[in-house]
């Protein structure tokens, strides 16, 4: 096949190229920025155990056969939760949805359908949740 | 680039592990700020050793900061491309997924001299021509794709991926194996000549592997049950392993 690049020499103390400056400051950067950020989160980070908020709202995209609603799950402790369960209730309609992982301070979505004919505001609530 | 290719060597699987996303995300930042701080350690000893400039190993410090660096990109870059991390992440979350997984992809920088033999493997000057490095890059591919195929990972992944970055990860498996091959400068490339065929030249044979590393993973998806029918979530799943498999018959081709 091909014949490919030859390998360059490598000089063993030789100058450094701009190429390696600008490797080096970007790298220096990306890892102090990394750092930084991993200090000041283990620092100033939220503790405590999870603490998890919900929000339903009629999502836009359209669904077939009944009510299409998207629950929203924001952790703002300082603990991730796992396997999240989350009820829905609209009128006598129940349903219940399952989120694998909200990471404390993340921020999850899902879509739940209702019966087309359950009428009021939706309610949700999390019913359960591990500790990863 | 020999850096970069020995950090997705060994960067890739950890980044298709569920465990890494969720540790990176639940684990305390000071815990993996003391890995990080760990791993960079090891890599100045590593750069000392081995490293990934050949012949340069007097600048261990300067070397170990530009592997960290990159790899902390690298990894970001994967990690986005994958949507591991996007907007629903918080900046703690991304920044601790992204350094867990520099973690592996940093220690490959420090020995991306040492991942593959500068004068290629024992008995390489035997398999010549296209059909021997299609050959060795199936079995690169197998290696990697056999790792991953019975996991849930790429079914995971499949599901959540959107059209557009299957379309990235389609590119990323083309452009990464032919920078890692073409540009790396490891392996024993010297010792490989040109040859006539349909195989010559460096897209065709870019192209050429990509389609056995896609075609080792549907066998494999297929061997595990994961793929049973022609539609759009089963070439989604394909695509998704083919990306680890490419690297690995990146790598079968630079041992080689």
């Amino acid at each position: 096949m091909t014949a490919k690049r030859a390998s360059g020499a490598r000089g063993i103390k030789r100058q450094r190229t701009p190429l390696e400056w600008a490797l080096l400051i970007v790298s220096l950067a990306a890892t102090l920025a990394v750092v930084a950020g991993l200090v000041v989160s283990g620092l100033e980070g939220p503790r405590g155990a999870a603490d998890l908020q919900v929000t339903i709202a009629d999502a836009n995209a359209p669904a077939s056969g009944g009510r299409p609603l998207e629950v929203t799950v924001t952790n703002v402790g300082g603990t991730s939760a796992q396997n999240v369960i989350v009820e829905v209730t609209v009128g006598d309609a129940t349903r219940e949805v399952n989120l694998d992982l909200v990471a404390k301070g993340d921020t999850e979505s899902a879509a739940v359908v209702v019966p087309a004919d359950a009428a009021g505001p939706p309610h949700a609530e999390v019913v359960s949740y591990t500790n990863p | 680039m020999r850096g970069v290719a020995g950090g997705a060597i060994l960067g890739v699987p950890l980044l298709y592990t569920q465990e890494t996303w969720l540790h990176g995300r639940s684990v305390s930042p000071v815990v993996i700020l003391a890995g990080v701080i760990v791993a960079f350690a090891a890599n100045v000893v590593l750069s000392y050793f081995v490293g990934f400039r050949p012949g340069r190993t007097h600048r261990p410090t300067e070397d170990a900061v530009v592997g960290m660096g990159l790899s902390v990109l690298l990894s970001a870059l994967l990690l986005v491309l994958l949507d591991r991390v996007g907007r629903g992440t918080s900046l703690e979350n991304a920044l601790g997924v992204t350094a867990l997984t520099s973690v592996p992809v940093s220690i490959g920088f420090s020995v991306g001299v040492a991942l593959a033999p500068r004068g290629g493997g024992e008995k390489a000057e035997q398999i010549q021509g296209g059909g021997g490095d299609l050959l060795v890059a199936a079995a690169g591919a197998l290696v990697f794709a056999l790792n991953i195929a019975p996991t849930a990972e790429p079914i995971l992944l499949a599901a959540e991926l959107d059209g557009v970055r299957l379309g990235f990860l389609v590119l990323a498996s083309l452009v990464l194996p032919y920078l890692m091959v073409f540009y790396a400068e490891f392996g024993g490339r010297e010792r490989r000549v040109a040859s006539d065929g349909a195989t010559q030249g460096p897209i065709t044979e870019t192209l050429l592997a990509y389609a056995v590393a896609f075609v080792v993973s549907a066998a494999m998806l297929a061997m595990f049950g994961r793929v049973d029918t022609l539609n759009g979530a089963a070439a989604a799943r394909v695509v998704t392993l083919a990306f680890p498999a490419s690297i690995g018959a990146a790598l079968g081709r630079l041992l080689i």
